[in-house]
Protein backbone atom coordinates (compact mmCIF):
# COMPACT_ATOMS: atom_id res chain seq x y z
CA UNK A 1 0.00 0.00 0.00
CA UNK A 2 1.72 3.36 -1.33
CA UNK A 3 1.43 5.86 1.18
CA UNK A 4 2.11 10.06 0.88
CA UNK A 5 4.49 11.57 2.74
CA UNK A 6 3.79 14.20 5.06
CA UNK A 7 2.76 17.77 4.20
CA UNK A 8 4.14 19.56 6.97
CA UNK A 9 7.50 19.96 6.47
CA UNK A 10 6.81 21.30 2.58
CA UNK A 11 4.27 23.73 3.49
CA UNK A 12 6.44 24.91 6.22
CA UNK A 13 9.15 25.58 3.93
CA UNK A 14 6.57 27.36 1.58
CA UNK A 15 5.26 28.88 4.08
CA UNK A 16 8.78 30.25 5.23
CA UNK A 17 9.42 31.36 1.69
CA UNK A 18 5.89 33.48 1.33
CA UNK A 19 7.12 34.73 4.90
CA UNK A 20 10.02 36.35 4.41
CA UNK A 21 8.89 37.27 0.86
CA UNK A 22 5.83 39.44 2.88
CA UNK A 23 7.42 40.44 5.73
CA UNK A 24 10.75 41.85 4.92
CA UNK A 25 10.17 45.51 3.75
CA UNK A 26 11.05 46.44 0.13
CA UNK A 27 11.38 42.52 -0.32
CA UNK A 28 7.65 42.23 -0.16
CA UNK A 29 6.88 44.96 -2.74
CA UNK A 30 7.01 41.31 -5.12
CA UNK A 31 3.39 41.23 -4.00
CA UNK A 32 2.21 43.95 -6.00
CA UNK A 33 2.37 41.46 -8.86
CA UNK A 34 -0.38 39.67 -7.62
CA UNK A 35 0.79 38.09 -4.47
CA UNK A 36 3.13 36.56 -6.78
CA UNK A 37 5.75 35.92 -3.57
CA UNK A 38 2.56 33.76 -2.23
CA UNK A 39 2.22 32.34 -5.42
CA UNK A 40 5.44 31.46 -5.63
CA UNK A 41 5.37 30.09 -1.69
CA UNK A 42 2.51 27.76 -2.69
CA UNK A 43 4.23 26.32 -6.07
CA UNK A 44 7.37 25.59 -4.24
CA UNK A 45 5.31 23.68 -1.09
CA UNK A 46 4.11 21.66 -4.03
CA UNK A 47 7.77 21.08 -5.59
CA UNK A 48 9.43 20.17 -2.21
CA UNK A 49 6.42 17.60 -1.60
CA UNK A 50 7.00 15.77 -4.92
CA UNK A 51 10.51 15.49 -4.23
CA UNK A 52 9.60 13.55 -1.44
CA UNK A 53 7.08 11.13 -3.35
CA UNK A 54 8.10 7.68 -4.28
CA UNK A 55 5.41 5.36 -6.33
CA UNK A 56 2.40 7.72 -5.75
CA UNK A 57 1.06 10.51 -8.24
CA UNK A 58 0.87 14.54 -7.07
CA UNK A 59 -2.95 15.55 -7.26
CA UNK A 60 -4.61 18.40 -7.06
CA UNK A 61 -6.01 17.72 -3.32
CA UNK A 62 -2.43 17.53 -2.48
CA UNK A 63 -1.78 21.38 -4.33
CA UNK A 64 -4.70 22.88 -2.28
CA UNK A 65 -3.98 21.44 0.95
CA UNK A 66 -0.40 22.07 0.50
CA UNK A 67 -0.96 25.99 -0.75
CA UNK A 68 -3.46 26.52 2.00
CA UNK A 69 -1.19 25.17 4.50
CA UNK A 70 1.79 27.36 3.00
CA UNK A 71 -0.67 31.00 2.72
CA UNK A 72 -1.60 30.30 6.24
CA UNK A 73 1.93 29.58 7.82
CA UNK A 74 3.26 32.44 5.83
CA UNK A 75 0.66 35.05 7.15
CA UNK A 76 1.96 33.59 10.36
CA UNK A 77 5.80 33.99 9.97
CA UNK A 78 5.39 37.23 8.39
CA UNK A 79 3.41 38.45 10.98
CA UNK A 80 5.99 37.15 13.63
CA UNK A 81 9.10 38.98 11.35
CA UNK A 82 7.08 42.70 10.92
CA UNK A 83 7.12 42.63 15.04
CA UNK A 84 11.04 41.47 14.97
CA UNK A 85 11.79 43.82 12.55
CA UNK A 86 9.60 46.70 14.33
CA UNK A 87 6.66 47.32 11.75
CA UNK A 88 4.21 49.25 13.13
CA UNK A 89 1.34 48.98 10.62
CA UNK A 90 0.02 52.64 11.78
CA UNK A 91 3.53 54.53 12.10
CA UNK A 92 4.29 52.44 8.71
CA UNK A 93 1.07 53.81 6.72
CA UNK A 94 1.54 56.99 8.36
CA UNK A 95 5.46 57.38 6.25
CA UNK A 96 4.05 55.89 3.35
CA UNK A 97 1.21 58.52 3.56
CA UNK A 98 3.57 61.55 3.50
CA UNK A 99 5.44 59.92 0.57
CA UNK A 100 3.50 58.39 -1.55
CA UNK A 101 0.85 60.91 -2.63
CA UNK A 102 -0.31 58.24 -5.18
CA UNK A 103 -2.52 56.75 -2.17
CA UNK A 104 -6.06 57.17 -3.49
CA UNK A 105 -7.74 60.12 -1.01
CA UNK A 106 -10.63 57.44 -0.02
CA UNK A 107 -8.26 55.05 1.39
CA UNK A 108 -5.69 57.70 2.91
CA UNK A 109 -9.12 58.81 4.73
CA UNK A 110 -10.03 55.14 5.64
CA UNK A 111 -6.13 54.62 6.90
CA UNK A 112 -6.72 57.78 9.01
CA UNK A 113 -9.99 56.54 10.73
CA UNK A 114 -8.08 53.10 11.61
CA UNK A 115 -4.96 54.80 13.13
CA UNK A 116 -6.76 55.93 15.76
CA UNK A 117 -7.53 52.07 17.19
CA UNK A 118 -4.51 50.63 16.12
CA UNK A 119 -5.69 46.80 17.54
CA UNK A 120 -8.43 47.55 14.43
CA UNK A 121 -6.10 47.74 12.13
CA UNK A 122 -4.02 44.97 13.32
CA UNK A 123 -7.08 42.72 13.07
CA UNK A 124 -7.93 44.11 9.44
CA UNK A 125 -4.48 43.62 8.04
CA UNK A 126 -4.97 39.60 9.22
CA UNK A 127 -7.87 39.25 8.18
CA UNK A 128 -7.44 40.61 4.80
CA UNK A 129 -3.97 38.95 4.99
CA UNK A 130 -5.79 35.81 5.99
CA UNK A 131 -8.06 35.74 2.93
CA UNK A 132 -5.07 36.76 0.37
CA UNK A 133 -2.79 34.14 1.34
CA UNK A 134 -5.55 31.56 1.00
CA UNK A 135 -6.40 32.32 -2.62
CA UNK A 136 -3.28 33.22 -4.24
CA UNK A 137 -1.56 30.03 -1.79
CA UNK A 138 -4.27 27.48 -3.38
CA UNK A 139 -3.78 29.02 -6.82
CA UNK A 140 -0.19 28.41 -6.49
CA UNK A 141 -0.28 25.02 -5.28
CA UNK A 142 -2.67 24.06 -8.11
CA UNK A 143 -0.34 25.83 -10.46
CA UNK A 144 2.66 23.38 -9.06
CA UNK A 145 0.57 20.46 -9.77
CA UNK A 146 -0.25 21.55 -13.31
CA UNK A 147 3.22 21.93 -14.30
CA UNK A 148 4.88 19.84 -11.69
CA UNK A 149 2.22 16.78 -11.84
CA UNK A 150 3.18 13.81 -14.57
CA UNK A 151 -0.07 13.44 -17.09
CA UNK A 152 -1.60 9.94 -16.90
CA UNK B 1 -17.56 11.77 -1.15
CA UNK B 2 -17.79 8.74 -4.05
CA UNK B 3 -16.40 9.38 -7.64
CA UNK B 4 -19.74 10.00 -9.47
CA UNK B 5 -20.86 12.25 -6.43
CA UNK B 6 -17.91 14.02 -6.90
CA UNK B 7 -18.37 14.44 -10.76
CA UNK B 8 -21.68 15.91 -9.84
CA UNK B 9 -20.04 18.39 -7.85
CA UNK B 10 -18.28 20.12 -10.52
CA UNK B 11 -21.02 22.66 -12.02
CA UNK B 12 -21.51 23.84 -8.36
CA UNK B 13 -17.70 24.00 -7.48
CA UNK B 14 -17.00 25.73 -11.38
CA UNK B 15 -20.20 28.58 -10.56
CA UNK B 16 -18.58 29.14 -7.27
CA UNK B 17 -15.14 30.06 -8.50
CA UNK B 18 -17.07 31.84 -11.07
CA UNK B 19 -18.93 34.03 -8.51
CA UNK B 20 -15.94 35.13 -6.26
CA UNK B 21 -13.60 35.73 -9.45
CA UNK B 22 -16.51 37.95 -10.62
CA UNK B 23 -17.03 39.56 -7.31
CA UNK B 24 -13.10 40.41 -7.10
CA UNK B 25 -13.25 42.12 -10.44
CA UNK B 26 -16.43 43.22 -9.37
CA UNK B 27 -14.68 45.58 -6.70
CA UNK B 28 -11.88 46.59 -8.81
CA UNK B 29 -14.69 48.21 -10.83
CA UNK B 30 -16.57 48.99 -7.40
CA UNK B 31 -14.10 51.46 -5.24
CA UNK B 32 -14.08 54.28 -7.73
CA UNK B 33 -17.67 54.30 -8.53
CA UNK B 34 -18.83 54.40 -4.60
CA UNK B 35 -16.23 56.97 -4.30
CA UNK B 36 -17.89 59.27 -7.03
CA UNK B 37 -21.47 57.78 -5.70
CA UNK B 38 -20.52 59.48 -1.88
CA UNK B 39 -19.70 55.87 -0.04
CA UNK B 40 -16.26 56.84 0.97
CA UNK B 41 -15.57 54.26 3.49
CA UNK B 42 -16.61 51.41 1.52
CA UNK B 43 -14.38 52.65 -1.35
CA UNK B 44 -11.43 53.20 0.91
CA UNK B 45 -12.01 49.71 1.99
CA UNK B 46 -11.57 48.50 -1.29
CA UNK B 47 -8.96 50.36 -2.30
CA UNK B 48 -6.64 49.40 1.26
CA UNK B 49 -7.65 45.21 0.31
CA UNK B 50 -5.91 45.92 -2.88
CA UNK B 51 -3.46 47.85 -1.73
CA UNK B 52 -1.34 45.17 -0.24
CA UNK B 53 -1.35 43.40 -3.74
CA UNK B 54 -1.44 46.57 -6.02
CA UNK B 55 1.20 49.53 -6.08
CA UNK B 56 -1.89 51.75 -7.28
CA UNK B 57 -0.24 54.50 -8.87
CA UNK B 58 -2.86 56.56 -10.60
CA UNK B 59 -0.44 57.21 -13.57
CA UNK B 60 -0.44 53.63 -14.29
CA UNK B 61 -4.49 52.86 -13.80
CA UNK B 62 -7.60 53.21 -15.86
CA UNK B 63 -9.87 55.79 -14.58
CA UNK B 64 -13.61 55.36 -13.95
CA UNK B 65 -15.59 59.51 -13.25
CA UNK B 66 -11.57 60.62 -13.09
CA UNK B 67 -11.51 57.98 -10.12
CA UNK B 68 -8.41 55.39 -10.27
CA UNK B 69 -9.77 51.43 -9.86
CA UNK B 70 -8.71 49.67 -7.31
CA UNK B 71 -6.14 48.23 -9.00
CA UNK B 72 -3.15 49.15 -12.01
CA UNK B 73 -4.13 48.41 -15.27
CA UNK B 74 -1.41 45.79 -15.48
CA UNK B 75 -3.58 44.14 -12.61
CA UNK B 76 -6.92 44.90 -14.34
CA UNK B 77 -6.07 42.86 -17.06
CA UNK B 78 -4.56 40.00 -14.92
CA UNK B 79 -7.84 39.42 -13.43
CA UNK B 80 -10.17 40.23 -15.93
CA UNK B 81 -8.41 38.18 -17.94
CA UNK B 82 -8.30 35.40 -15.05
CA UNK B 83 -12.16 35.69 -14.94
CA UNK B 84 -12.26 35.61 -19.34
CA UNK B 85 -10.28 32.31 -19.01
CA UNK B 86 -12.72 31.03 -16.44
CA UNK B 87 -15.79 31.41 -18.96
CA UNK B 88 -14.04 30.28 -22.16
CA UNK B 89 -12.53 27.09 -20.48
CA UNK B 90 -15.65 25.14 -20.57
CA UNK B 91 -16.72 26.39 -23.82
CA UNK B 92 -13.49 24.92 -25.42
CA UNK B 93 -12.85 21.70 -22.93
CA UNK B 94 -15.57 19.85 -21.04
CA UNK B 95 -15.24 20.44 -17.16
CA UNK B 96 -15.36 16.87 -16.39
CA UNK B 97 -12.37 15.98 -18.26
CA UNK B 98 -10.14 18.20 -16.65
CA UNK B 99 -7.53 18.90 -19.22
CA UNK B 100 -4.93 20.85 -18.41
CA UNK B 101 -2.96 22.50 -21.24
CA UNK B 102 1.09 22.02 -22.35
CA UNK B 103 3.25 23.83 -19.77
CA UNK B 104 4.51 25.47 -23.03
CA UNK B 105 1.63 27.60 -23.19
CA UNK B 106 1.97 28.69 -19.93
CA UNK B 107 5.43 29.97 -20.39
CA UNK B 108 4.62 31.29 -23.85
CA UNK B 109 2.07 33.23 -21.92
CA UNK B 110 4.46 34.90 -19.76
CA UNK B 111 6.49 36.32 -22.79
CA UNK B 112 4.28 38.84 -23.64
CA UNK B 113 3.97 40.58 -19.91
CA UNK B 114 7.97 40.14 -19.53
CA UNK B 115 9.09 41.70 -22.86
CA UNK B 116 6.60 44.77 -21.17
CA UNK B 117 8.06 45.14 -17.85
CA UNK B 118 11.77 44.20 -19.07
CA UNK B 119 11.97 46.73 -22.22
CA UNK B 120 10.43 49.46 -19.98
CA UNK B 121 12.86 48.91 -17.73
CA UNK B 122 15.64 49.02 -20.22
CA UNK B 123 14.45 52.19 -21.62
CA UNK B 124 14.02 50.71 -25.24
CA UNK B 125 10.02 50.64 -25.13
CA UNK B 126 7.56 52.97 -22.90
CA UNK B 127 4.62 50.62 -22.41
CA UNK B 128 0.77 52.22 -21.91
CA UNK B 129 -2.17 51.91 -20.40
CA UNK B 130 -3.45 49.17 -23.14
CA UNK B 131 -0.40 47.22 -23.37
CA UNK B 132 0.04 46.47 -19.65
CA UNK B 133 -3.79 45.89 -19.55
CA UNK B 134 -3.62 43.42 -22.44
CA UNK B 135 -0.06 41.69 -21.49
CA UNK B 136 -1.48 40.91 -18.48
CA UNK B 137 -4.87 39.66 -20.07
CA UNK B 138 -3.32 37.29 -21.62
CA UNK B 139 -1.36 35.88 -18.58
CA UNK B 140 -4.46 36.09 -16.53
CA UNK B 141 -6.20 34.00 -18.71
CA UNK B 142 -3.99 31.17 -19.41
CA UNK B 143 -4.13 31.04 -15.62
CA UNK B 144 -7.28 30.15 -15.56
CA UNK B 145 -6.74 27.21 -18.20
CA UNK B 146 -4.29 25.82 -15.62
CA UNK B 147 -6.24 26.22 -12.51
CA UNK B 148 -9.79 25.37 -12.97
CA UNK B 149 -9.32 21.95 -14.26
CA UNK B 150 -7.61 21.16 -10.87
CA UNK B 151 -9.81 23.33 -8.55
CA UNK B 152 -13.00 21.81 -10.00
CA UNK B 153 -11.79 17.80 -10.37
CA UNK B 154 -10.55 18.28 -6.40
CA UNK B 155 -12.91 16.14 -3.53
CA UNK B 156 -13.29 19.13 -1.59
CA UNK B 157 -14.47 17.23 2.23
CA UNK B 158 -11.51 15.72 1.76
CA UNK B 159 -9.32 18.51 1.64
CA UNK B 160 -11.04 19.43 4.64
CA UNK B 161 -10.98 16.35 6.78
CA UNK B 162 -7.10 16.10 5.54
CA UNK B 163 -6.78 20.06 6.81
CA UNK B 164 -7.99 19.36 10.19
CA UNK B 165 -5.58 16.69 10.78
CA UNK B 166 -2.46 18.49 9.37
CA UNK B 167 -3.52 21.37 12.43
CA UNK B 168 -3.99 18.25 14.73
CA UNK B 169 0.00 17.43 14.10
CA UNK B 170 0.99 21.00 15.40
CA UNK B 171 -0.82 20.44 18.58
Amino acid sequence: MNSKPDKLVPAVIGGAIIGVLSGIPVINFINCFCCAGVILGGFFSVYFYEKNLVDTRLTYEDGVLLGLLAGIIGLVIATILEQIIGINPADFMQQAMQYAEDIPPEAQDFIRGLQENQGSLFILDIAIGLVTNIIFGIIGGVLGVAILGKKK
Amino acid sequence: MTDSSAHDKIPDVYFFILILAGLWCLAIIAAPILSHLHYKASSGLIYYFFSDLCHQMPQRSISIFNKQLAVCSRCTGLYFGFLAGLISYPVFNPLRKAEVPHKLFLVISGIPISLDIALQLMGIWHNTEISRFITGFILGHTTAWYTIPGLCMIKWNKIFGSFYNEVEKLN
